[in-house]
């Protein structure tokens, strides 16, 4: 749909957009529902972000195949991602998420990222790693590479599409020096040479920079030689 | 790799007037002008994002488009894969003129 903004206010004969924290109390079917105490009653529908925007601006983020992929809501003077549903045969079904967990506790979130795995990670083809110790916790995975120079990978078994997302935050309860969180368009011996994107890790949440990223990419951890760290949470905002 | 830094924390390649140099080796095996792609925050400094998200470093990603920087990042292997296998072929057969002088 190339540069095409569609505007509207509230809907149209065949649908409408419904907001508000709390379901609409008279669903019907193809109504939007945008979760959110911020949005007012104007959206627009664009590939692009929209200029001028006014307070409580509704965008939904379309791709060319006219796909909604990501909600936001113009608020404070800046666009904040919203959930959104849509209300298909009887039950609202979510078609964007403000944020999406990676590691959740102990959950690996393997509808996202079809669990995690610990493999070696090669620094070089002369220089590979070794599998890393993983535990997987309630609170938690604690992940200690083995004790060869290159360092070990804890990685996603499936690559993640980051396309509507602009921060991935990592939260550690700890992590020692030279312990990294990193994204590549590869997996296996080859994560290495399609990183995209790195941040070292520390007690606390790291945070790293989506913007200019788009598609999709394996998450890694990645401690070097006898490096360890526990991690509570990865998500997507 | 040794690059420079802008007050926004873009990468250059080269020195130049109002850059600091940094150290690290998160770029190695990277194409020269992929790296000038990317923002570089060096351990212990920060950063805020256009929406006022503070990101601390070590820390690097990619401000171009990331297709924008694949693209030149493996036409630049390829090209140093050409030429890594035709020195390789200059020295077999360097070799092997050598080898058949001696032999005559």
């Amino acid at each position: 749909m190339g540069q095409c903004f569609l505007y509207g206010n509230g809907g149209s004969a065949g649908w409408r957009v419904a907001v508000g924290l709390t379901e609409p109390g008279a669903p019907r079917e193809n109504m939007l529902w945008v979760k959110s105490d911020r949005a007012g009653g104007k959206y627009v529908f664009a590939e692009t972000e929209p200029e001028n925007p006014s307070e409580g601006l509704i965008w939904f983020r379309v791709s060319s195949m006219g796909i909604i992929t990501r909600t936001d809501v113009y608020a404070d003077g800046a666009w904040a991602a919203a959930d959104a549903y849509m209300y298909l045969t009887g039950s609202w079904v979510r078609i964007a998420a403000a944020l999406v967990y990676l590691i959740r506790g102990g959950d690996q979130c393997a509808n996202v990222t079809g669990g995690w795995k610990g493999v070696r990670y090669y620094w070089s083809a002369s220089l590979p790693g070794g599998v890393p110790s993983v535990t997987w916790a309630e609170d938690g995975v604690s992940v200690t590479a083995s004790g060869t120079a290159a360092g070990s990978l804890l990685v996603t078994e499936k690559p993640i599409d980051v396309t509507q997302y602009g921060t991935l935050l990592i939260e550690c309860e700890s992590a020692s020096d030279q312990v990294m969180c990193q994204l590549s368009t590869d997996t296996g011996d080859l994560f290495k040479a399609g990183q995209a994107a790195s941040v070292s890790l520390t007690a606390g949440t790291a945070s790293l920079d989506l913007s200019a990223l788009s598609g999709q990419y394996y998450v890694g951890i990645q401690p070097r030689a006898q490096k360890k760290a526990k991690i509570r949470q990865i998500l997507l905002k | 790799m040794r690059i420079y830094l802008d007050e926004g924390f873009r990468c250059h390649v080269s020195p130049g007037v109002g850059l600091t140099a940094a150290e690290t080796d998160l770029f190695e095996g990277k194409a020269p002008e992929a790296v000038a792609g990317y923002r570089y925050i060096p351990a212990g400094k920060r950063w805020v994002r256009g929406d006022g998200r503070v990101f601390s470093g070590e820390m690097a990603a990619p401000w171009k488009p990331w297709a924008e920087l694949d693209a030149v990042q493996r036409a630049y292997e390829r090209t140093r894969n050409e030429e890594l296998t035709a020195a390789m072929a200059e020295m077999v057969e360097e070799v092997y003129r050598r080898d058949m002088a001696e032999m005559e």
